[in-house]
Parts: C-alpha cells; sequence; structure tokens
C-alpha cells in the first residue's frame, strides 16, 4: 500500500506501544487499551471488552455509561476480479467492498443499482474522480444506499490523492449483504482496506464509527452489553444515558437504530483530521464533546487494527514471494 | 526480468498463446486436467432473515435460506424469498443479479447484462423441473407460493451458469417455508370443511413462526449444468474467466441426478464435432457424483 514515508513511521510507532502475545496457532493477539484483538491468515478480529465502568462527569447533570461496540472483522483481497476488495463484519452487519481502477474515465456508465453518488463530477486532465456504488440485498434498505454512496464518495474523494491519477476513475462497489446497523461505518472502513489493497495513493487510512446517544435499561441478567433495542427515546427519564459505539438491532428487521439519535465520524488518524462528521437527532450541549470523543477513539482503533493488519499480510506475502523464487 | 513476470506479461497482452502453451501440455493455467472443475464450496451459515411485521396478511415475505458458493474463484450469494400469490399458480424463478462489483468487464451497457439474463432464464426453467409445483400451492385456485431465488454475483471468474445453478438448488435445499394453518376454517355438521370463499383482502392462512417446512423438491429430478469451452480443439471443462474469453464455442450440458440427459445447448461459436459432443455428455454424466455430495453433505 503506498502511504508517504513519514506517515508510516507514525503507524510504526503507534503499532509498537501494543502488547502483542503470539498465540501458538500464527494468530496474534494483542491488547489495544481495553480491546483485544486477534489476527491470523483469515483476517483480523476485534472484540471490544465491555467497557462497563460508568464515567462521572462532574460538568454533566448525569453520568453517561458508554456501551461496547460490536466485534468487528476485516479481511482484504477477497474477491480475486477487482483491483482490491476487503469484506468487514461490524456485529452483524456484513460488507463486501470491491475497488475497480484506476481506469480509464468513460468506459462505461456510472454503475447500476440504487445508490451510486460521485462528487467529483467528471474526471480532468488535473484529477481522477472516485465514484461509489452501494448496492444493498433486499428492498428494506434502498432509501439508505443512495446516500450512503454520495456520502462515502466524498469521503473517498477527500482522502485518495486524486491529483496522481488524471483522467481516470476509480470504482468503489459496496456490496451489502447484511444491514443491521452502523452500515455507513462498515461501509467506510471496507472501502478504505480495499483501496489499500488496490494500492491506490491515500493521503492516510480513513476509519469510521457510528456513535449513538440514547438511554438504556440496563438488564440485570445479561453481564454483557446492553441491548439496543431496550432503549428508549432520550426524553424518557427511566433509563441510563448512554453512547453505544456503532450500535446494531439485535433483531433482525427492527430499526432501531434508525430512530436513534446518531454521530457518524469518519477521521484521518494519523493526520489528525476529521474527514465527515454528521448528527442525526438531537443531543444535549454537555454530551456532544463526551460521545465525539468516543467516537473518535474507537475510530483511531480501528484504523490501528487495519494498519497493522494490512502491514502483517503485506510481510507475509512479501514471505511468500520471496520463498517461491528462492 | 524473471521467468513469472515474464509469464505475467504474455497473459495480459496475448492471452491466446498463453493459453495455447498450457493447451499443448494438455494442461490448464491453474494446474488441473482439460476434464476437471473447480474445488466448490458452499457456505450455509449465511442465514439472512428479515421478517415482516405482519404475520396474518395473505401474503408472507421472508428470506427464507441463503447460501454463499465459492466455486474457484466464482463466488456468488444466492437467497431465497417466497410469497404468497393470488390466483393459485405456484412458480419458481431465477433472478440473476451481476453488477460491476464483479468483474472489471461488467459495466452498463456490456453485454454481460444480457448473458445475466440468458443464465437466469435457464436456471429458472431447472428449478421448475426440480420444484414440486404442484405441492406449492396452498389452497387450489386461490392461493400458492411463489418462490424466488436472487443470485448475486460477488465475483465472476467464468462459469456462470453451472454456479449460479448450483447455487440456487443449494439455497432451495436449505430454504424452509413457515409452515401455514388456515384461518377460520369452518366446519360442516359432519366436520368436513367448508370450502373458504376468498374474500378480497381477507386473510386466509396464519405463518407459524416456529414451525417450518422445506420446499418440496422432486425426487432424484435436481438438474446440474455443465459447462465447457473449447479452445483450439481442446475441450476444457467448467472454464475461469480468462479460459472464456480467450475461447472459440461455448457448450452446455444438464444432467439430473439419475444421469441421464436433460439439455444440451450450444449458443453460437465454432463449430463443434459429434466426438466432441459425446466426450461432453460423458464427462457431464461423470461429475454426477461430485455434485450431488456436494449439495447432500450436512443438509440437515
Amino acid at each position: 500500500m503506498i502511504i508517504d514515508a513519514h506517515v508510516a513511521a507514525v503507524l510504526v510507532s503507534h503499532i509498537c506501544c501494543a502488547r502483542s502475545l503470539a498465540s501458538g496457532d500464527g494468530r496474534i493477539k494483542t491488547k489495544l487499551g481495553a480491546s483485544e484483538y486477534s489476527m491470523g491468515k483469515y483476517g483480523a478480529l476485534i472484540v471490544d471488552a465491555a467497557d462497563a465502568t460508568v464515567e462521572q462527569d462532574s460538568e454533566a447533570a448525569e453520568a453517561i455509561v458508554p456501551v461496547a461496540s460490536p466485534s468487528l472483522f476485516v479481511r482484504a483481497g477477497v474477491l480475486s476480479e477487482a483491483s482490491g476488495s476487503a469484506y468487514v463484519e461490524l456485529g452483524n452487519t456484513q460488507v463486501f467492498c470491491a475497488v475497480h481502477g484506476p481506469r480509464a474515465a468513460g468506459s462505461g456508465g456510472s454503475g447500476q443499482g440504487f445508490g451510486s453518488g460521485s462528487m467529483s463530477g467528471q474526471p480532468s486532465s488535473q484529477r481522477g474522480i472516485v465514484t461509489c456504488d452501494v448496492r444493498s440485498l433486499g428492498e428494506g434498505m434502498v432509501d439508505n444506499a443512495g446516500a450512503l454512496a454520495v456520502v462515502v464518495s466524498s469521503i473517498l474523494s477527500a482522502v485518495v490523492r486524486l491529483e496522481q491519477y488524471p483522467k481516470s476513475r476509480i470504482d468503489v462497489y459496496v456490496l451489502m449483504v447484511n444491514d443491521s446497523g452502523s452500515a455507513f461505518a462498515a461501509t467506510v472502513n471496507a472501502a478504505c482496506l480495499a483501496l489499500c489493497d488496490a494500492g491506490v495513493a491515500m493521503r492516510d487510512l480513513v476509519s469510521a464509527c457510528s456513535m449513538g446517544v440514547t438511554r438504556v435499561r440496563p438488564d440485570p441478567a445479561s453481564e454483557s452489553a446492553m441491548e439496543v433495542d431496550k432503549c428508549d427515546d432520550q426524553d424518557d427519564h427511566d433509563g441510563v444515558l448512554a453512547v453505544v459505539a456503532n450500535p446494531q438491532n439485535s433483531r433482525p428487521g427492527s430499526r432501531k437504530t434508525q430512530r436513534m439519535t446518531l454521530m457518524d465520524f469518519a477521521i484521518m488518524p494519523n493526520l489528525g483530521r476529521v474527514v465527515y462528521a454528521h448528527l442525526r437527532g438531537q443531543v444535549e450541549f454537555n454530551h456532544v464533546e463526551k460521545a465525539s470523543e468516543k467516537a473518535m477513539a474507537q475510530a483511531r482503533l480501528v484504523a490501528a487494527i487495519l494498519s497493522s493488519y494490512m502491514r502483517e499480510r503485506e510481510k507475509s506475502a512479501l514471505d511468500a514471494m520471496s520463498a517461491g523464487t528462492a | 526480468m524473471n521467468e513469472r513476470e515474464r509469464g505475467k506479461m504474455l497473459r495480459r497482452v496475448f492471452p491466446e498463446q498463453y493459453y495455447a502453451a498450457f493447451l499443448s501440455r494438455d494442461l490448464r493455467s491453474d494446474g488441473r486436467a482439460l476434464d476437471r472443475t473447480v474445488q466448490t464450496s458452499l457456505r450455509r451459515k449465511w442465514s439472512l432473515s428479515r421478517a415482516d411485521s405482519s404475520g396474518d396478511g395473505d401474503g408472507v415475505h421472508q428470506s427464507l435460506g441463503s447460501v454463499l458458493l465459492k466455486a474457484g474463484n466464482t463466488m456468488m450469494l444466492a437467497l431465497v424469498s417466497a410469497s404468497g400469490v393470488a390466483a393459485g399458480v405456484a412458480s419458481c424463478e431465477c433472478v440473476l443479479d451481476m453488477g460491476p462489483i464483479c468483474s472489471p468487464y461488467v459495466l452498463r451497457g456490456s453485454s454481460h447484462a444480457l448473458d445475466a439474463a440468458v443464465v437466469a432464464r435457464q436456471v429458472s426453467e431447472m428449478l421448475c423441473s426440480t420444484v414440486d409445483l404442484e405441492q406449492l400451492v396452498i389452497i387450489k385456485d386461490v392461493l400458492a407460493w411463489s418462490v424466488r431465488v436472487d443470485v448475486h454475483v460477488i465475483n465472476y471468474d467464468g462459469n456462470l451458469l453451472d454456479a449460479t445453478g448450483l447455487a440456487a438448488l443449494a439455497a432451495l435445499q436449505r430454504a424452509r417455508l413457515p409452515e401455514l394453518t388456515p384461518l377460520h376454517a369452518p366446519h360442516n355438521d359432519d366436520d368436513t370443511p367448508i370450502p373458504h370463499p376468498p374474500g378480497i383482502g381477507q386473510p386466509l392462512m396464519r405463518a407459524s413462526a416456529e414451525r417450518q417446512v422445506r420446499i418440496p423438491l422432486r425426487s432424484k429430478a435436481r438438474i446440474m449444468p455443465c459447462s465447457f469451452v473449447v479452445i483450439g480443439d481442446k475441450l476444457l471443462m467448467d472454464p475461469t474467466g480468462e479460459e472464456e474469453r480467450v475461447s472459440d464455442a461455448a457448450l452446455c450440458v444438464q444432467v439430473d441426478e439419475t444421469g441421464a440427459l436433460c439439455k444440451v445447448s450450444k449458443y453460437g461459436g465454432a463449430v463443434v464435432s459429434d466426438e466432441m459432443l459425446q466426450e461432453c455428455i460423458s464427462a457431464a454424466c461423470g461429475e454426477v457424483n461430485g455434485w450431488v455430495k456436494l449439495l447432500d453433505e450436512d443438509d440437515a
């Protein structure tokens, strides 16, 4: 993957501060903060330990409970015909992403399917364009696909070094196999990984996290993260205010996350920039900062996973190649 | 430049010569013999179920079973859905979605859309012979199941027809229809049910949330296609994408479980001799045990 040398150095230092324990079958288990992350030849899996400590915010009127993020599984290079591809599972949300290109512009339409978008317009002789086409299986998610495609293409246009690809287009195709919440986060992470796999020049990685702000009734019977479906509106004062990273619908078909107050963030972790920030719903002033901090921290974590996974993959590919030619 | 890189360049720039070099030694570029299929695997752990809110309506919409098929590099996802159809005509069809995600050669306006339509039609015909349509009728002339298999091609590396057929069959085997019980069935004095006059918009059947039945398939009637491709004077079974692109002709033979020949199709292309056709048919019959085993393994 093509990343500037100084960015690579930053990445290396970031990874070195994680403690890593190698396990017997070649999987590397790492602890990054409170999360456990294991990586083998099948992909990288991160399981967030439930962070059950209640943080007392002295300025806020009440305590906010962080709810653990669902597990994330990533794997790159799953589709042989694409220039680069990735598969991401965020909880039950499953996303395939394929990158075709850079290829000559005008070699076909802008894709098919319900959602397609390109924020950069037409490729010029100075810079190329990135298009994104989101296809979701099933009738239920059609209205989201178009908006998601436009958003993702705008994010990628900011991240990819389009001036290195004049008169070209880079097509990103996303197939959402299952959407049970946090499709935005899964899609952006998948697109980033697929672009890395394709060797497209980017300014930085891009990782995303959605944060839901809602009230939760903790279930005394279960020890793990609280059920999002038991959440009610923010105005209900019985429950505890919680920020839920990458909220998921626990039952397939329920649309709970679509009614939650959601903050979506996409960041470039090493440049320390926010590429995309979106809030839907209402959040009290006091809680905005807390929620966005958690979101950024989660996104940075995901970026660290992606980068170390890609580095491992490159390393093993190089080893295999040198073993092959030796 | 070492040998490997030179080979890669030859493959890109002069694919016919590249493949001819292999075929003259009766080999294929991935090391297979000419009459071998790629390694195929089915993942049945994918259960996409989206329950619709209604349970009492005239139609029941659910995604009932799904299968991820990987045949070599060709990857496709087959989903089964079924809905109740008025006028009691049961049907089974296959819809093939081949979007630009699957291959750099598939773009809007390319000929692949037509190929996909042809393949979908062929697979629909296969499924109609395999599925027991009479048993899909719920109430005669009033209500019947209409089963639909959506096959989404995620990665296309050759042999669309075989993979689609296999994926569709596997998904149908995996799918479960909800068991239906009739709502307010009135009885005569001697307990024979009065045939229910269908009113418009009146719910007729209740779908059970717990109990499910399999989709009825005719016994020993599963049909599988087996595709071949001719390059020069060599016959290749189960072509990859690149082999298809350098090929001169394409053939398909459909056989069913008992080894009986169901269909032979050849759409244009170079002329093929009788002997080659016979070879195809016997090779297809030889493959039957393999795919029956694949479909039936861990079929709960």
